[in-house]
Order: C-alpha cells, then sequence, then structure tokens
C-alpha cells in the first residue's frame, strides 16, 4: 500500500541573485513499512524535496511551482495550514540532522514531547507524560520518568537523537522523514540509532525516507534508493542492484570516489571532475554533463529523461523497477561490475 | 640511530572544568590526553582515529603548542619543543603545520587566496615580498588551483577550493610534518576523493609526514600506513595498517570497525549485528581501571574483575601495541 506519493514536484527559491531551481520534476512512492533513501550531495535538493513533503518551506522566497504530495490519497500541498498542522506531527513527522538545534534548550523535554499529545490527542498533561516515559524508554533511554525533566543539555547527542526520534513517534505516525539523522554523531552511536530505526519500524510499521548523503549509512538501511544530483532524481533502483550495477555516471563516481574499509592505500580513488553546477544558471541538456566521461553529442542539447532501463521494463510494470536519467545508462551499467564490491579480506576483517 | 621526525613522550593535557570555586576546592579536572607516546617517521603517514571527545584533536593543539601539556614532552628531531624560545622557536613552529577541519572558518574572509598564502611567509620573514606571492602563486597551482582565482574571496570558492587555499597556505614554509584534523569530513564525497588523491600525491613528491586525525575508517585505511586508536584521552591499540584492520585485537577497534558503515548492501545485511552498548564516558566522571570497561564485551573473561580495578597500560607484542588484559591473558 503506497502511504505517500509525489509526483513531478517543483521547488524554485527566487534569490536577489534570480530564480534558483532548488529541486526539478521530483517524484516519490514509499510503501507503508519500507525504507527508501533519498542520495545526494550537498545542494543537490534531498533536504528541499523532503521539506517540501511536509510544506515547510517558507513562501516567499520558495515557490512550489507544480506537483503533488499525496499521504494516503490527499494533497498536502493543497491543504490548508490548519489541516496541516494536524497532519504534522500525526501522520507524517520529522527528524532533522541536528538534535542539539531541534531541541527547546530552555524547556525540559518531557514539556516538549507531552505538547504533541496534548495538541494532536488533546490528552492531559499527566496522560501525555505517562505516555512519553513509555516512548522515552522505547528508544533506550534509561530512567525515563526521570529523563523527562531533564533538560537538552544535559543529555549526550546520541540521547538527545533518541528523544527526537521517540517525539516524532509519538503519535505513530506513518511516514517518518529522517534527514540525515545520523550525520551529528559518532558512528558507533550512529549503528545504535539505525537499529532503533529499523526496531521502531518493524513495531509500528512507519514507511521511513532516509535522506542522506553517505553511501555506506544507505546501503544499511534502505531497501530502493533514489539518487539526485542539481536538483533532479538521476536513477531509481533497489539497494543491491544499484550498489552492485550503477546506471548513472554520477552513482557510479559517488560509488568510486568512497574509500572501501576492505582496502588499502595501493588503489587510487576515482573522483569526480569539476564541481556541480551552479544552481542559478539554466542548464540546457544533462546536468551531469560536464562532469562526465560517458558523455555524447545528445547529452548537452536534450535532458535525459528519467526513464527504465532496458532489463527492466516488466519490473516497471510490477514493483516501479529502476530508472536512471542518462542516455547511456547501458553502457554505464556494462562498464563496471561493482565498484562498490568488497574483495576478499572482509572474513578475515571480522 | 637519529630520533624519529617527531615524538610524543607521556604527553598529558588536563582541562579544568567549571566556575573557580571560592572555597578554594580544586575545580575538577578533564584528563583530555592522558599519557600519550606515539612518534612519526619522516615521510609516513599515521592515523590517529577516535570518537569525537576522546582527545585526538587535543593532540594536534599540543604538539603545535597551542595548548600546554601538565605532563611529557613534544619533541621534534629529538629537541623538546616546549624548552625552545626566539628564532628555535619560530624555526620548529615552521616545520610543524596544520590543516583544520572547516575550510569554512580557517580562512580570514576578508583575504584574498593570495594574501591568505602570503601570510605566514610574512610573517616567518621568508623570501623579498615580490617573490612572496610568486611563490603563493604556485603553492596555488600547486593544489590545483587556477592562479588566474588567486585575488578571489573564500566566499567565492567552494569547499573543496577553500581546502586547497588551506593546504597551500600550510605548506607555504615547507613543513616536514603536516597535521590533518579531519580535513575532508566537512566536504561531499566526489570531492573528499580529489583532496585525498592530492594530499597523497604532494606526500610521495616532498616526503610529508602527515599525522591524520579521523573518524572515518576506510578513509584511513587508505591514506595511512600506521594506526592509532584512541579512547578516552589514552591509546589503546597502535598498528601497521594492515595489522589493525584485518585483525584487530583490541575490543574498542574491534567494535569500531563493526560500525563503520560500508557501501554494500548485500554485505551490510549478511553481517551479523553488532552489539554496541553505551556511549562514550562522560569526562567528569570517568570510570575505574580500563576507561573503557564499562561497555567491552570482553570483561567478563578477565578475571577477578581487573578491568574495573587496574589501568592497564600499552605493551608491545612485536606487531603491535595494544592497552588490553584480555588480549594479554589470551
Amino acid at each position: 500500500m503506497k502511504v505517500l506519493e509525489v509526483r513531478s514536484l517543483r521547488v524554485r527559491f527566487d534569490t536577489p541573485a534570480g530564480p534558483l531551481q532548488a529541486v526539478d520534476e521530483f517524484s516519490l512512492e514509499l510503501e507503508a513499512g519500507e525504507t527508501v533513501a533519498l542520495v545526494g550531495e550537498s545542494g543537490s535538493g534531498k533536504s528541499v524535496a523532503s521539506q517540501a513533503i511536509l510544506g515547510l518551506i517558507p513562501r516567499p522566497p520558495g515557490v512550489i511551482e507544480t506537483g503533488e504530495v499525496l499521504l494516503s490519497g490527499e494533497n498536502l500541498l493543497s491543504a490548508s495550514p490548519e489541516r496541516l498542522r494536524q497532519i504534522r506531527g500525526r501522520e507524517i513527522a520529522i527528524v532533522f540532522q541536528d538534535p542539539t538545534a531541534s531541541l527547546h534548550p530552555l524547556l525540559p523535554i518531557g514539556l516538549q514531547m507531552s505538547e504533541v499529545l496534548e495538541v494532536h490527542e488533546g490528552l492531559s498533561r499527566r496522560a501525555a507524560r505517562v505516555r512519553c516515559a513509555k516512548a522515552l524508554g522505547e528508544v533506550g533511554l534509561s530512567d525515563p520518568e526521570k529523563r523527562l525533566d531533564s533538560y537538552p543539555h544535559e543529555l549526550s547527542g546520541g540521547m538527545r537523537q533518541r528523544v527526537l526520534i521517540a517525539m516524532a513517534l509519538l503519535c505513530n505516525p506513518k511516514v517518518l522523514i529522517a534527514d540525515e539523522p545520523t550525520t551529528a554523531l559518532d558512528s558507533t552511536v550512529q549503528v545504535q540509532i539505525l537499529e532503533l530505526l529499523r526496531k521502531l519500524q518493524h513495531e509500528h510499521g512507519t514507511a521511513i525516507l532516509f535522506v542522506s548523503h553517505d553511501l555506506g549509512l544507505v546501503a544499511r538501511v534502505a531497501k530502493r534508493v533514489q539518487v539526485m544530483y542539481a536538483g533532479r532524481v538521476v536513477e531509481i533502483a533497489d539497494a543491491e542492484e544499484l550498489y552492485a550495477r550503477p546506471m548513472h555516471p554520477y552513482t557510479l563516481g559517488l560509488l568510486q570516489s568512497v574509500p572501501k574499509l576492505s582496502r588499502s592505500g595501493e588503489v587510487r580513488l576515482e573522483s569526480i571532475p569539476g564541481a556541480p553546477p551552479d544552481p542559478l544558471q539554466h542548464v540546457v541538456g544533462c546536468a551531469f554533463a560536464p562532469r562526465c566521461s560517458f558523455v555524447v553529442d545528445q547529452c548537452t542539447k536534450h535532458r535525459p529523461p528519467l526513464a527504465a532501463t532496458a532489463r527492466s521494463v516488466l519490473d516497471v510494470v510490477l514493483v516501479g523497477g529502476r530508472r536512471s536519467a542518462c542516455f547511456e545508462r547501458e553502457r554505464v551499467g556494462r562498464t563496471v561490475t561493482k565498484p562498490g564490491a568488497l574483495p576478499g579480506d572482509l572474513g578475515r576483517m571480522r | 640511530m637519529s630520533p624519529p621526525l617527531l615524538e610524543l613522550r607521556k604527553l598529558s593535557v588536563h582541562f579544568a572544568l567549571g566556575p573557580r570555586s571560592w572555597t578554594g576546592k580544586p575545580r575538577t579536572m578533564v584528563h583530555a590526553v592522558d599519557d600519550l607516546s606515539l612518534t612519526l617517521e619522516r615521510g609516513e603517514s599515521l592515523g590517529l582515529v577516535g570518537e569525537s571527545g576522546c582527545g585526538k584533536s587535543t593532540v594536534a593543539r599540543a604538539i603545535q603548542g597551542l595548548v600546554k601539556p601538565v605532563s611529557g614532552a613534544v619533541l621534534l628531531d629529538g629537541v623538546e619543543l616546549g624548552k625552545l624560545r626566539g628564532r628555535a622557536a619560530r624555526e620548529a613552529r615552521r616545520r610543524v603545520q596544520m590543516l583544520h577541519q572547516d575550510p569554512y572558518s580557517s580562512l580570514d574572509p576578508r583575504r584574498t587566496a593570495l594574501e591568505s598564502v602570503v601570510e605566514p611567509l610574512s610573517i616567518q620573514g621568508m623570501f623579498k615580498p615580490r617573490e612572496r606571492r610568486l611563490r603563493a602563486l604556485v603553492l596555488l597551482e600547486l593544489v590545483g588551483l587556477d592562479p588566474a582565482q588567486a585575488t578571489r574571496f573564500p566566499h567565492e570558492f567552494s569547499g573543496g577550493q577553500r581546502q586547497r587555499i588551506a593546504l597551500a597556505r600550510a605548506l607555504a614554509l615547507e613543513p616536514e610534518v603536516l597535521l590533518l584534523d579531519e580535513p575532508t569530513s566537512a566536504l561531499d564525497v566526489s570531492v573528499q576523493a580529489q583532496v585525498i588523491e592530492l594530499l597523497s600525491d604532494l606526500q610521495r613528491r616532498f616526503g610529508l609526514a602527515y599525522l591524520f586525525i579521523s573518524h572515518d575508517l576506510a578513509l584511513v585505511r587508505h591514506l595511512c600506513t600506521r594506526v592509532c586508536v584512541m579512547y578516552f584521552g589514552r591509546l589503546v591499540e597502535c598498528a601497521p595498517r594492515d595489522e589493525l584492520f584485518v585483525t584487530p585485537r583490541h575490543p574498542y577497534t574491534q567494535m569500531l570497525l563493526a560500525c563503520a558503515p560500508l557501501a554494500d548492501p548485500e554485505f551490510e545485511r549478511a553481517r551479523e549485528q553488532a552489539s554496541i552498548t553505551g556511549e562514550a564516558p562522560s569526562s567528569s566522571n570517568p570510570p575505574s581501571g580500563c576507561s573503557f570497561h564499562p561497555r567491552c564485551p570482553r570483561k567478563m573473561n578477565v578475571p577477578g574483575n581487573r578491568c574495573a580495578r587496574e589501568r592497564p597500560e600499552l605493551h608491545n607484542d612485536g606487531v603491535r601495541e595494544r592497552a588490553c588484559f584480555w588480549i594479554e591473558q589470551t
């Protein structure tokens, strides 16, 4: 069952320097209980897209030009502000990157958490407190009753992120948007938070949109991956297939530039030459063409559509399949097998 | 035998926590770096890894003389840096340079790229003004920037380019040691790859010694020949790269490796769930004995609750140095 569907979303910001197309032709489908990852480098539009879903784009300067965001069939983009307030936090929730900036520093966390329940479910403060304590226990905080009276500065970064996850899941939302939820945390804490998300997803059947720049993390959590570049989705695939056989040169470049834990320095890191395009400039053709080693004539003239790959035409009908916005996708797919593959010493590594 | 290029000898850096009490009661001391010894040879890359707050950046600051150690010494070519004064101190500083984590805050926004690279040369009084500019231009080209952009200001450059400017600035004084404090963690992966490859090219060309501080194990494995793992101010394991990554011995190293994300979903799904427990200890309330013992899965295998009572010292077993009672008895 599709809980969230985004169709051809376009978001523009009117800046003093001119219009900036942050997100273009963005589409997304999210099934109940599944995790889809949105991957891209800074400025690729992944955060703007996820914030637009929640109606969090400030207008002005933001303009949502076209598109639909359907949450269980209801279009959020045409919903009234009152309706949006009902939905946010109840049906769909978000966890941001920086847990310190997301909590009010002067209020105890119990007060901040129970507000969610008082607003959405009309609970009394006392009843809300009981539920909050239970939620804190679920995310693995010891002594949850006492923690409710703690202030954010008394908690570590990992604990704060747990509090925010507990807060996001208080009303049992259908969709959780996790925008780089572990970027500010250490790798050992990161693992704990990801495990926690997985456990809670399993228990509550929440669909998760996992926004991240870290391909390693995404490999760990997501079933399906959408890669973004310069505001557009350039490739969609199941995680296994994407890492084994990327069919967009940008995905390929990203995978090759990640240093591998299982491989020592004799291998050079492949990097993508150049830098992403200036978002204020209008690009004709493929935005990746100037950095691409597979470039052909038509790349600079026409924009490649996000089309199904030859192998997966049937899959598209059945499960959505894999798609790539590249004219040369078959050639890219043939060139490299398993760029993210791990050589034999992994067994020994452990 | 000639002394190592850079040596830390039983270095300890402590910070006082909180306001001074009017009763004269001593303040809580945080042991940011505790009894840490390591050596760095010419042309070598040594990785220093650990979680945030474990003291790895403080080590770099202590080497630069930015914080004063309470005990121990930093030696450059066998000469103690803290004892040098005047011209000798300035010369020693020239030989050890640092590349900071965040190129957005490490460059003066009101200086052009060229001025930023010229500045260290002026401070050290090296060369004539005209030659300084010429050298700065060559340096900018060396790190892969277009000299035509030299008169631009930092805000006109991308993060990767800014890090290149910062690198040119660090290289201006022809240092022998470069301290790299998470030099790519503020950059995107594709740009990170460019900067890392630039760093290893420069090392090959000029025989620089790198102390590479990072929490990214894959990056450390890529760039470094020897790796030291730090936990809560102390070294827990030091080994040549392949020994450390292929056969980690210390339980903390094993835990770190189990947590590192790998860009491969098949493997991610196949690998057993690492059981990670607890968080890094609080510095105001340090654990007794081995500071890792509250999180250690092996402490039950050491008889007599020894891990909680005694602090393990670093021992060399011929291949690696490690501080752990459990390893010693197996």
